[in-house]
């Protein structure tokens, strides 16, 4: 059935102007000048007249075709004025919210070359041309962030250059954001309704409290597509090892069932080089993830790119590539001071794995991987940096108002055993004999974990009377507090101890990317420590270059990367660090629809049909109008002159 | 040498000579019984034979045969042809509508044929009277009838004379010239016959009065292919009366029915009453229509 059923007018005043009719019709009537013909006599002509009467019912309507026309004329525009609409049906919606998702899969071309963002443009477009007076329209464009193209207005030169502005990113897409961005300009007008102009491609639920009703207008699917969801490379050798390679690790996807074709290109790339590997795939089911592995020389490139060829059609050429950059083989480097004996006996259990400082002739790098430190960090005798440092023995600086540790036997009762550090430590029956307490505080309460999670520390394990490892994340730096010192404790005589020296290994070569290296999602990257809160750096990356400050602590955070591709980050005119962004996305790359979203206590399915607008008749009448304009001049014009 | 100057503006010498030589036809011998060239019928006092019957008491003993009385006895009267005299009443329609025509206007060739037709009248010795009717009320202005030679400058002035404007109706025109007129003959009516007034009624009145109606319609260019179009005022010339009309170029198709309509309808009065119609161009040639078609017609011989 069609909800069109009716016809409403947004003007009903301009219905006054039918009062023109009166000065029209008088004025006709006073400014008719016929020319004159004199004729011997009428007597003839008033027989012609009479019979054409006879024969023409329509005789009198065409004597005054020019003022029916100029009344039509004058109809055309009052009604034209008066601004009629085909009623919807469902009450005038006066405020609305236009979310057009801009995510990856936007992205995805059609057959005909058109793209979903394309689609929802020319959507949005009709939807705007349909807004009546009273109506505003509020448009939001959200990928993984949401943000306002235009707010509520009804001014279609507003609206039509906001939709103009609206480009897909390879990032994944943030519903939630855009429906609490909608929900704040909800606060600024009373939303009747939210539509949503989407492929579809999103996470079925969202924590979000709607205040409105959402109409989900989902977009007809591109096509098939194919590409890569993941990529990694693991050390296939010793770490230290100046001959280990990489094995690289892909994980493919696509949203129908098909074959493709993997190359992985060395520093050239794609665009300048020959394949150094080719792999062929097939996927069997729509959900298939086929996993492919390449192996790479120690030797071989710096960056590798990944790309798959689709043997249909591709639909999303923004997952189709991914690269890594894969950092030179060397060995951790870490300090230990000679008082820490059991941990640089630990340290050195895997020979080369490990570059032990400090030495006798070799005072070692500015910074290290992993440091043990067992005098406190102060002015005067500064804590070496590493990225991976633990404090042996030491209550921290801004903790001492909190916890003491005094002798006395400390039982462990709990340990975060998903902790990486932790992972496969055995702490139960470990003797320690320093035991931690938490002292009193003004309050006459003492203090508790929650006092040492407001100062940026978590507690790993826990004793009966305090904490006996705290852990603190500072920027790109991990700083790991051991609060008894092992050698007053069992630890050392437990396999417990290698392993958790091991996992600390381990962190610090991942974070020195030195066993393991994953390519990035796009949208933000990795924060890079810039050593400096002065400094400044320039991203470079596919989207243009800009300058950044660090922060307080010296990091470059928060840098967004939202197109696939090199990132490189400068500093000082050197390069700091550089990444290879990716959309590495399963969701984007399936280009799946969800049939139904699932919000706090709502659901909200796809519409069966397509947004249902009020709709002007104004400009069909208007150039109804003009065509009774150009009538009414060629009728008028073509009068002979006698 | 110079040429002769014309007798009239009506027509040239040559015309005037040419029409002396031809004489009116008219359908029927329906003539007064006083003089005149045409011959009536028996009973007459012409020298042309007729007829003998019987004699009766009372008849004029001068026109007994005397050789068959002598020979049987028996008085036979002689009975010859009548030589009767013709009145022609030419009646010129003289209304504002007859100053139409591109060139000679419809008075013009009006007064011209009136003028033929009162040659031919009074050079065969046939009394001739004319009117002009001009306007409604007043009486149609009249030269009294006249015969013989003598006559015919003051025919050809009175003719001459005749200046379009008025509104009389044909029909009115006809009906006051019929009151004073007297004598059988012909009625020459020289007309548009434009008239919203019924010319059947007309005809027939005519020839009550013995006069055999010929009726020449005389119509301009203009009136026989009207070039109009467009949303137009018609303005009557005779009375100012205006008819709009739109999309003149439209009608003509129904113009011209019509006026065929009227051309027939006259056509059909006049020859119902024993008389004759003749439509007329202002635009034909003078002298083929009084020395061909009035010829070929037989109005003339």
């Amino acid at each position: 059935m069609n909800a069109l059923s009716s016809i409403g007018f947004a003007n009903l005043a301009a219905g006054a102007l039918a009062a023109l009719a009166v000065p029209i019709i008088v004025f006709y009537f006073l400014k008719l000048r016929r020319p004159k013909a004199e004729v011997p006599s009428l007597a003839l002509w008033r027989r012609v007249v009479n019979d054409k009467r006879v024969n023409s019912p329509f005789q009198k309507f065409r004597r005054n075709l020019l003022l029916l026309l100029q009344l039509l004329l004058l109809l055309a525009l009052m009604l034209a004025a008066m601004q009629p609409f085909l009623n919807a049906g469902s009450g005038r919606a006066e405020y609305r919210v236009l979310l057009i998702d801009t995510s990856a899969s936007m992205a995805a071309i059609d057959a005909t070359g058109q793209s979903r963002l394309d689609l929802a443009i020319e959507k949005a477009e009709e939807i705007i041309d349909g807004l009546l007076p009273g109506q505003q329209l509020a448009i939001v464009g959200f990928d993984r962030h949401a943000r306002t193209m235009q707010e509520f207005t009804d001014n279609q030169n507003l609206l039509e250059p906001a939709l103009k502005r609206l480009v897909t990113k390879d990032v994944e897409s943030d519903l939630g954001d855009a429906l609490r961005l909608a929900g704040a300009l909800a606060r600024t007008a009373t939303v009747s309704e939210a539509i949503l102009l989407t492929d579809g491609n999103l996470p079925p639920a969202e924590d979000v409290d709607l205040a409105f009703p959402v109409n989900y207008q989902r977009l007809p699917a591109a096509g098939d597509n194919v590409g890569v969801v993941a990529l990694n490379a693991r050390r296939s050798g010793t770490g230290g090892a100046q001959d280990a390679g990489w094995d690289l690790f892909v994980k493919l996807a696509a949203s129908t069932p098909t074959g493709a074709v993997v190359e992985l290109y060395g520093d050239d790339g794609p665009d300048g080089g020959q394949p150094l590997a080719t792999e062929s795939v097939g996927f069997s089911r729509a959900d298939d993830s086929p996993r492919l592995v390449f192996e790479v020389s120690g030797d071989g490139p710096r960056e590798v790119t990944v790309k798959v060829v689709a043997e249909g059609r591709d639909s999303l050429p923004a997952d189709d590539a991914a690269a890594l950059i894969l950092p030179p083989p060397r060995p951790l480097t870490a300090f230990c001071p000679t008082s820490q004996s059991v941990f640089r006996k630990a340290l050195t259990l895997d020979p080369g794995a490990v570059t032990l400082f400090p030495r006798p002739d070799d005072s070692g790098p500015p910074r290290y991987d992993l440091a043990f430190i067992d005098q406190p960090d102060s002015e005067e005798n500064p804590a070496p940096d590493a990225s991976v440092r633990v404090f042996v023995g030491i209550v921290p600086k801004d903790l001492q108002g909190l916890l003491e540790t005094k002798v006395g036997y400390a039982d462990v009762v709990d340990w975060r055993q998903t902790a990486p550090v932790l992972e496969h430590v055995q702490l139960r029956e470990v003797q320690i004999t320093e035991e931690p307490i938490y002292l009193e505080q003004p309050s006459g309460e003492p203090a508790d974990a929650s006092d040492l999670e407001q100062l940026g520390y978590e507690v790993l394990i826990d004793a009966r009377t305090g904490p006996l490892m705290l852990r603190r994340r500072e920027g790109s730096r991990v700083d790991y507090h051991l609060l008894f010192d092992p050698a007053t404790s069992t630890l050392p005589y437990r396999v417990a101890f290698p392993i958790l020296v091991q996992n600390l290994i381990r962190e610090a070569t991942r974070a020195a990317s030195l066993s393991e290296v994953r390519a990035i999602k796009t949208g933000t990257l990795p924060p890079v420590d810039l050593g400096d809160p002065a400094r400044e750096a320039t991203v470079a990356g596919p989207d243009g270059s800009r300058t950044l400050n660090a922060d307080g602590g010296g990091m470059l955070t928060a840098v967004p990367a939202e197109t696939a591709g090199l990132y490189t980050v400068s500093a000082g005119g050197e390069e700091v660090a550089s990444f290879t962004a990716g959309l590495l996305s399963p969701l984007e790359t399936s280009l799946v629809g969800v049939e139904e979203l699932e919000f706090n206590e709502v659901q909200v399915s796809v519409a069966g049909e397509e947004v249902v607008t009020d709709r002007p008749l104004w400009h069909w009448l208007a150039a109804g109008a003009f065509v009774l304009l150009l009538a009414e001049w060629w009728v008028f014009h073509r009068r002979p002159v006698v | 040498m110079t040429a002769p100057a014309s007798l009239s503006s009506l027509l040239p010498n040559d015309v005037l000579g040419r029409l002396e030589r031809v004489r009116l036809q008219p359908v029927r011998r329906l003539t007064n019984p006083s003089r005149g060239e045409h011959l009536a019928g028996k009973g007459g006092s012409s020298t042309e034979f007729a007829d003998y019957r019987d004699y009766a008491p009372g008849d004029d003993v001068r026109f007994v045969d005397w050789n068959i009385f002598s020979r049987l006895n028996k008085p036979y009267m002689k009975l010859y042809r009548h030589e009767e005299e013709l009145h022609v009443c030419l009646i010129v329609d003289a209304s504002a509508s007859m100053r139409y025509g591109s060139g000679e206007t419809k008075l013009l060739r009006a007064a011209r044929m009136a003028a033929a037709f009162g040659v031919c009248a009074l050079t065969s010795v046939e009394k001739v009277s004319a009117h002009a009717c001009y306007a409604a009320g007043s009486d149609p202005v009249r030269l009294p009838p006249c015969t013989g030679r003598k006559s015919l400058p003051r025919l050809l002035k009175f003719l001459e004379a005749i200046e379009p404007g008025g509104d009389y109706p044909i029909e009115e025109a006809v009906n006051d010239v019929l009151k004073r007129h007297r004598g059988r003959g012909i009625a020459v009516i020289a007309s548009d016959f434009l008239t919203f007034g019924d010319v059947s009624g007309l005809f027939g009145r005519l020839q009550a009065a013995g006069l055999e109606p010929w009726a020449v319609q005389v119509l301009a260019p203009e009136e026989i292919d009207p070039d109009l179009t467009g949303d137009l005022r018609l303005v009557d010339c005779e009375n100012g009366a205006g008819l709009d009309v739109t999309r003149a170029g439209d009608l003509l198709s129904y113009y011209q029915d019509h006026r065929l309509a009227l051309e027939d309808e006259l056509a059909v009065q006049c020859r119902q009453r024993g008389g004759r119609f003749l439509p007329v161009s202002t635009q034909e040639p003078l002298k083929d229509l009084l020395f061909g078609t009035l010829r070929r017609r037989g109005w003339l011989r």
